[in-house]
Order: C-alpha cells, then sequence, then structure tokens
C-alpha cells in the first residue's frame, strides 16, 4: 500500500498549483463571484498551459483538488468545460467523439450536461423531457434545469425520455448531443447564486429541438445506465473539489493564526479546530484516493465512491464554516468567506447527501445478499 | 403572549410582508435605500427603546426581543439595523452632551450613522480605534455598518464619541458573506472632519454596548431559525422527489421537526424568562446562533439546488447566520466570559 502519488503526479500537481498561485488572483476571484462572470480568459491561459491534463485520470484528480484550493469558483469554471465528456468516451460512437469530443479536449468548446429537471433534482428516473423520433431525427421537448455551462456551451449530453411509458421508471431513457445552435434551444442563465458565482449555470429550454439521429449516444433505451455510469466518475472529481476547498480553508485558516500572534495561535479551541480540520482531510483525501483507484483500475466502487463524495463534501462545510466561527473578523475580511458560500452546493450537486447515503447502504446491502463483506 | 405585544409583533409583521418582502432581492443586492429607512422609521421602529420624553415607544425588553425576532424571520438584515440603532447608537448618544438633534435625526430616518462592529475579537484587543482631536479625526475603522450613509459614529478615547462626515482616505468592502443590508465595510480616515460629543460622566462607550447584544443577537438568530425552518417546512409539504411527498422522508422530516422543537425551547427561554443574569444571556446567545447556522444549513439542504438560489430566500439566512456569529460577536470571547462567570474565575484562557 503506497500513499505516495509518484514522482509524476507530484511534479504536475506542483505545476497546477503554481498555475493557480499565479493567474487567480484576488481581483480577477473578486470580480468572477460579485459579477457573477465565467472566466473565459483564464480557461484559455489554462488550456495554452495543457493544467487540465487527460492523459491520465489521476492528474485530472490532483488538477481538481489543487485549483478549488486556490479558488473554488475559478477552479471549477477550470475543469468544467469538459462536464459530461465520459459519456461520450465511454458510449459514444467515433464519428461523435470526432465531432463532440475532441474539439473539447482540446480547448476550442466547451459542453455540459443536461440532466436535472425543475421538479427532479436527484430523481433521475423522474425527468421529463422527452425525445420523440420522427423521419430520421428525434424531437426533444423539455426543460433542464441548474445546468453548469448552460449559456456558454457549444453542446450539451441531454438525457430525456424516448419511451413515454416505460415498464420501470429508470427504463425507456436515451441520451443525445444537442448543440447549443439548434433551433428551437434556448437558455437562461441563472443569477444569485450563494457561491460558485464564477461558474455558469442556467436552465435549457428545448422547443421542438430537432436532432439527427447520429447524436443518439450508444443505444436507445440506456441512458439511465449511461447517466449513472456517469455519476460514479464524477462523483469522485466532487470529492475532489471538497478536498480542495477544504485543504484551501486549512491553508488559510493556519497562516491567519499565526497573523494573529502566538496568544490567539496558542488557544486550544484554535488549536483544536486546525486538528479537527486537519484529520477530517486527511480522512477524506484516504477515501477519495481509494474510490478513484477502483475507478481508474476500471471497477468502481458506488459505495465507496458515494461515501467519498458526500463526506469530503461535508469536510468542505465543516472546515468553511469552523475556520470562519474561530477566526471571527479576521475570517471574513479574506476569502474565507467565499469557501464558505462555495462549499454548501457540493453537498448537493450531483447527487445530494441524502442520495449518496442511500447508495451507500444499498451497494453494501447488495454485497451482503451477493455472499461479499 | 401579552395582548400589546402581540399587536407589536402582529405591526412588524405586517410592515415586513407590505414593504420587505417584495424588495428583500434588492435589498440584498443594494443594502439599504433612504426609503426604506424613511419607512421603517415612520413606523416608530428605530425609537422601540427610546424613552417617550424624548419621542420613543420605550417598550419592554420581551416586547423589543420578540420584534427583533420577527422582523429577522423576514430580513435579518432589517432586524440588525433596529438592533443597532436602538441598542447601540441611541444609547451611546442619550447620555452625551449635545447629542439631541441628531437623535431626532436618526429616530426619524434622515441620518442612521455607520458603526465600527470591529470589538469582538478572540483575543479581546479591538482590531479598531480612532484618536480625535479639534473636529478632526484619524485612524481606522474596521467592519462598518453601512446603512447607506457615509456618516460613522465610533468612541474616540476618554468617554467620547465622534461622528465622522469627512471623507475616508481608503475604504475597503466587506459585503459578500452576510448581513448584506449593512453594507460592511473598513476605512482609514486622516484628519476627516468629525464632530465630538463629549462626556463628563462614567457611560458606556460603542464597545461596551456592543458586549451587551447577547439578548438582541439570540432573537435576531431565533428569527432565522424560524425564516428557515418555515421555508423549509412548507417546501417539504408541497415538493415531491422519488414519487413521495419530501416529508415523506425521514432524513428531511426527523432533522427539521428536531429542529423545530429547540427552536421553541429557545423561544420560550427567551421570551418567558424575566430578568436574566449575564451567564443566562450569553446562554441565550451562544445556543441561538448555533440554532440558526443549523436550521439554515438544513433548510438549504431541503431546498437542494433551488436553496442555492437568492429567488427562495433562503441562501441568506446561511449567510446572515454565520454573519451575525461573527460580525456581531466572536464565539471564543463570549466562551471566555461564559467560562468566567460558570467558574466564578479566571478560566477558559489555554
Amino acid at each position: 500500500m503506497d500513499f505516495e502519488l509518484g514522482e509524476e503526479l507530484e511534479k504536475y500537481k506542483k505545476k497546477v498549483r503554481e498555475f493557480a498561485l499565479e493567474h487567480f488572483t484576488e481581483e480577477l476571484a473578486t470580480a468572477s463571484d460579485m459579477n457573477e462572470k465565467y472566466p473565459e480568459e483564464l480557461r484559455k491561459l489554462s488550456v495554452e498551459h495543457k493544467i487540465m491534463d487527460s492523459s491520465q485520470p489521476w492528474k485530472i484528480l490532483v488538477a481538481v483538488e489543487e485549483l478549488c484550493r486556490v479558488d473554488p469558483g475559478l477552479g471549477i469554471s477550470l475543469t468544467v468545460p469538459y462536464f459530461g465528456s465520459e459519456v461520450l468516451m465511454l458510449f459514444g460512437s467515433d464519428l461523435l467523439k470526432e465531432k463532440y469530443l475532441e474539439p473539447v479536449t482540446s480547448g476550442e468548446k466547451i459542453m455540459g450536461l443536461a440532466v436535472t429537471e425543475p421538479g427532479g433534482g436527484s430523481d433521475v428516473a423522474g425527468i421529463k423531457t422527452l425525445a420523440a423520433k420522427k423521419d430520421g431525427k428525434y424531437i426533444l421537448n423539455g426543460t433542464k434545469m441548474f445546468i453548469t455551462n448552460g449559456s456558454i456551451a457549444d453542446h450539451f449530453i441531454v438525457l430525456a425520455r424516448t419511451d413515454p411509458k416505460p415498464d420501470k421508471r429508470h427504463h425507456g431513457m436515451s441520451v443525445f448531443v444537442v448543440e447549443s445552435k439548434y433551433p428551437g434551444f434556448s437558455s437562461n442563465k441563472l443569477k444569485g447564486k450563494m457561491g460558485v458565482r464564477a461558474t455558469d449555470t442556467a436552465e435549457l429550454i428545448l422547443e421542438n429541438v430537432e436532432v439527427p439521429e447520429e447524436n443518439l449516444v450508444g443505444e436507445e433505451g440506456k441512458g439511465f445506465y449511461y447517466i449513472m455510469t456517469f455519476f460514479n466518475i464524477s462523483r469522485i472529481f466532487v470529492a475532489a473539489q471538497g478536498l480542495g476547498i477544504a485543504q484551501g480553508v486549512l491553508d488559510r485558516l493556519m497562516e491567519l493564526t499565526e497573523k494573529q500572534g502566538s496568544e490567539f495561535a496558542q488557544m486550544e479551541d484554535i488549536q483544536f479546530a486546525i486538528a479537527e480540520i486537519a484529520t477530517r482531510i486527511e480522512a477524506a483525501r484516504l477515501l477519495t484516493y481509494k474510490a478513484a483507484s477502483y475507478l481508474f483500475e476500471f471497477r468502481p466502487n458506488p459505495a465507496i465512491t458515494s461515501m467519498a463524495k458526500a463526506y469530503a463534501s461535508e469536510v468542505a462545510v465543516f472546515a468553511s464554516e469552523k475556520a470562519l466561527d474561530v477566526l471571527g473578523l479576521p475570517g471574513v475580511s479574506g476569502d474565507i468567506e467565499r469557501f464558505f458560500r462555495d462549499s454548501k452546493i457540493l453537498e448537493i450537486w450531483e447527487g445530494t447527501s441524502e442520495v449518496e447515503k442511500l447508495v451507500i447502504t444499498r451497494t453494501l446491502r447488495k454485497q451482503l445478499s451477493e455472499g461479499g463483506n | 403572549m401579552a395582548g400589546e405585544d402581540e399587536l407589536l409583533v402582529t405591526a412588524v409583521k405586517d410592515f415586513c410582508e407590505k414593504e420587505i418582502e417584495n424588495f428583500s432581492i434588492g435589498l440584498e443586492r443594494g443594502g439599504f435605500t433612504p426609503q426604506l429607512v424613511a419607512k421603517i422609521a415612520e413606523q416608530g421602529f428605530l425609537a422601540l427603546r427610546l424613552s417617550q420624553d424624548k419621542g420613543g415607544a420605550g417598550i419592554s425588553t420581551e416586547a423589543y426581543l420578540k420584534m427583533l425576532k420577527e422582523f429577522a424571520v423576514h430580513s435579518p438584515s432589517v432586524s440588525a439595523l433596529v438592533m443597532t440603532v436602538n441598542s447601540v447608537i441611541l444609547p451611546v448618544l442619550e447620555n452625551r452632551e449635545g447629542t439631541s438633534d441628531l437623535i431626532q435625526e436618526i429616530i426619524s430616518g434622515k441620518i442612521i450613522p455607520g458603526i465600527p462592529v470591529d470589538y469582538g475579537s478572540a483575543n479581546g484587543k479591538p482590531g479598531s480605534g480612532l484618536e480625535a482631536n479639534e473636529n478632526k479625526v484619524t485612524g481606522k475603522l474596521n467592519f462598518i455598518t453601512g446603512f447607506g450613509w457615509d456618516a460613522v459614529l465610533a468612541d474616540a478615547g476618554k468617554g467620547n464619541i465622534a461622528l465622522v462626515s469627512g471623507e475616508p482616505k481608503t475604504r475597503s468592502d466587506h459585503n459578500r458573506l452576510g448581513l448584506r443590508g449593512l453594507s460592511f465595510y473598513s476605512a482609514e480616515f486622516e484628519n476627516a472632519e468629525c464632530t465630538e460629543f463629549k462626556t463628563e460622566n462614567q457611560v458606556k462607550g460603542i464597545s461596551d454596548l456592543f458586549e451587551d447584544l447577547s439578548l438582541e443577537t439570540a432573537a435576531i438568530a431565533l428569527g432565522i431559525a424560524e425564516g428557515s425552518l418555515t421555508k423549509a417546512l412548507e417546501y417539504a409539504r408541497v415538493r415531491s422527489t422519488f414519487e413521495h411527498l419530501l416529508k415523506d422522508y425521514q432524513p428531511v422530516a426527523f432533522p427539521l421537526t428536531r429542529l423545530l422543537g429547540e427552536k421553541e425551547i429557545l423561544q420560550e427561554y427567551l421570551f418567558n424568562h424575566g430578568e436574566f443574569s449575564e451567564s443566562e444571556k450569553l446562554y441565550a446567545r451562544i445556543v441561538a446562533v448555533e440554532l440558526a447556522k443549523n436550521a439554515a444549513r438544513q433548510s438549504i439542504q431541503t431546498h437542494g439546488g433551488y436553496g442555492y438560489l437568492e429567488d427562495f430566500g433562503v441562501e441568506k439566512f446561511y449567510r446572515d447566520s454565520m454573519a451575525l456569529s461573527v460580525m456581531f460577536g466572536n464565539r471564543i470571547s463570549e466562551q471566555k466570559r461564559l467560562s468566567n462567570l460558570v467558574f466564578e474565575s479566571d478560566s477558559g484562557f489555554i
């Protein structure tokens, strides 16, 4: 059992951190947060510097962690232009990969994933968007909500019902690539988020959007399975966001504690807060890396993945609340308050913590019934 | 609830539903407008504690706390404004010479001077201070409540108070966390114009009055908890997921109802207690702030993604509960004070 990242990853991690420290200026972070503006120039710069290196998944994990450690809003903004790409990688045809995946990995285009609906939340099987086949095309109608990159992406992976009356709720769903320039597609940027305000979030409206048949991803009717497979991947990266946020808070708490002077630093309440945050980060990191190890070796473990996602998110929230609590005003005048506002979304997106807990128990019970331990 | 108190709380509720609910996002984004402050003043909400002979209502502590709570259910920022004026600004001016005109301007909403709130650092050392000399002032003030006016009221040494009206040399905003209506900022002054209000008596300054806000902040925290839980309970009753209403799920229903129980018990303690000792005030403050944070966090979680959007009026409670905790107090210094009272000796200092 080796707990080290290895020389190559450590070198890459250092490169990502140095990039973030240099380019995630306080001015840019504050302006993006205040104005709810996606940092497009920063994204282009990150592409030039090859910050999101997809040559191996550990690099992406480490990049997400390090970028969020410096600023969650800007960090997540740089990591989500590829959001949903795994669905194409795993299930898309060569044609779809060439047309829609390659321009995204090269940084030329931005993509998004459109699953959640206004009345659905975490209930993926409850979606109502319809895809009706007609004259060799699919006609999509429906509304998607809380879609990351919703008003800036060039195309989306969209989950829709191809069978309006399936035998089971999670049957009869399919995945399509929908370009934002298709007639009938429109988006409304959602303003007034509490945090991660540098990221773009929108409502998508699909009104008789004609989608070519070849834009069907994989097989018709297997959409729910594809999306659940994707969540088993993406939840690990949300856990990495949590690690980054919590670590960023700890960095700042340690620094501000020293600045407050030795009398402050010697208070045991402060020391205990630091110890509790640091311990939880370490535990969350071990859990996240364990989940990632399973996934990157092509044997995903949904229970461990959900544990990592739920726990790392909880740690991010705990760390930011605790740090503000013990620091008081010095925490508010710095950027910890932004980490505080940013962290809460982690317990909601990509499956709420409640859903993760259900996944954990269901998976464990299934393993037990199959004779596992 | 006593009849008179009930009428006062109803007046607050009616006012908030009419004047605050439709302006709450504007308040969060842009702070108080002079028009809104004028409406608050018209109702007499800025002179609740001032004696009747000075033009105030002179209401009881219990009624005042109930009103602060009700304001906070709708807008913690409005409640914090009412508390700041009634519990800090007016009491500090009342006992000083030459302040009667200023008091009248304040209670009529024509001017609300900001005050610095940087008094509660964990190591007990105020992080700001002013030196006043012949109507000029120099120094730095941290975390001033803006209220839309540039004038600042601050301790100026020797028990005196200075109303600073001159432009600050530098200014930085701290308006992102919570209680955004108060438009917090820090400012550095160099020979800025000011008016000094002196006293020959030993009377409390702003920093002293800040330490006395335990009950008021407990009432605001209680209002945040009630506002958060009311919205969460309403949402859980109507929102379906996985083919059931949210209220049907134990992980939704159990935490909300437990928090509701905590809120009810705290309310009983705060409103039906009679005289409070210093330690009892601190019990209320510490427990109420934690409850507000927990209720607001749970309310966002219940609302899911919608709770993260300002339109639903829930996320502000989460931010405001933390802001109330750190900007109108400091947990470590409060715990130290409480420990000293409980152990009757210096304690909780290592």
